[in-house]
């Protein structure tokens, strides 16, 4: 699977502002935080990894962040 | 001494090199020419059934030992008395006929390793479902705990599920009724050595009140906020 087929399973769009909302999504789980660069640079495509083997729980933090149903 | 057979009464004793010799192959006698078939058979099936023996002792040692045990970055529970802070290993107990406070939570992915290898293949996605309940950890690839090193957020959880799951049977504590998946609120059961390590019992709590989060919407904390 590719980056990009991971990046939509985890909901987010290949297009640059769907990286940068994926860089911003991570960096709220208080993980090493990447850059918001709108690019699949090496430090996205690890934090992109983490994410999507741990997409349950990453989906999960991300809607408790977000203020959702947590 | 020399190489002679020494007579002594009625007694005949050799010296090592000629018993050594006596008990070759080439001077043994072949007992089994004499035998039945019958009796041939029975002598193999005791062997047979020695080796076996002999075999599952050594397998029975080395799973005592972890030998066969494979390297896994996730801490697998001993199996230990379902009590807080108990840490004598016995044999798994039966769960008793009736409540949810008894036996282990359980494995729901049925995943033959007795714990969601696909759900939780390494530490960090376990540093993020525990984050993503309220437990405050670090999300990185470190080992969450060891037996060596127990992490308090885990004994929290440990803690916090225990009181859940009394909590139902005491009817302390209530689940919602309207959700989407039913079926799911039925995995509330069993209950945690509280021992700070991250093992498959905690990661199969853990799992349980994940799915309920996510398929549900329960708030793990609105029901340890009932505790």
């Amino acid at each position: 699977m590719t980056p990009q087929q991971k990046l939509r399973e985890l909901g987010y769009t290949t297009a640059p502002a769907g990286v940068a909302d994926f860089q911003r999504d991570f960096n709220l789980l208080g993980s090493k935080p990447v850059l918001v660069t709108s690019e699949l640079d090496v430090d996205t495509l690890n934090a992109i990894t983490l994410a999507f083997e741990s997409r349950v729980a990453f989906k999960a933090l991300r809607e408790r962040k977000r203020g959702g149903h947590a | 001494m020399d190489n002679t057979t020494t007579t002594t009464g009625p007694v005949e004793v050799l010296d090592a090199n000629e018993a050594a010799e006596t008990l070759t192959d080439a001077n043994y006698p072949d007992e089994s020419e004499g035998l039945s078939p019958g009796a041939k058979v029975g002598i193999g099936l005791g062997a047979t059934a020695a080796l076996g023996l002999a075999g599952f002792g050594l397998y029975k040692l080395g799973q005592r030992n972890g030998w066969w045990t494979p390297v896994s970055p996730i801490v697998i529970d001993d199996e230990t008395t379902p009590s807080d802070g108990g840490s004598t290993p016995k044999a798994p107990s039966k769960p008793k006929a009736s409540g949810r406070a008894s036996g282990k939570p359980p494995n729901i992915s049925l995943d033959p390793a007795g714990y969601n290898t696909i759900l939780w293949p390494r530490s960090a996605p376990v540093r993020m479902a525990m984050l993503s309940q309220g437990y405050k950890v670090e999300v990185n690839e470190d080992a969450l705990s060891s037996k060596d090193n127990p992490h308090p957020q885990v004994t929290r959880f440990q803690r916090d599920w225990n009181d859940v799951i009394r909590g139902l049977d005491k009817k302390q504590v209530r689940l919602p009724s309207d959700v989407k998946k039913s079926s799911l609120l039925r995995h509330y059961r069993g209950i945690l050595q509280v021992d700070g390590i991250a093992g498959k019992n905690t990661l199969n709590a853990l799992e349980v009140v994940l799915s309920n989060y996510t398929d549900n919407a329960i708030r793990w904390s609105s029901l340890t906020e009932q505790t």
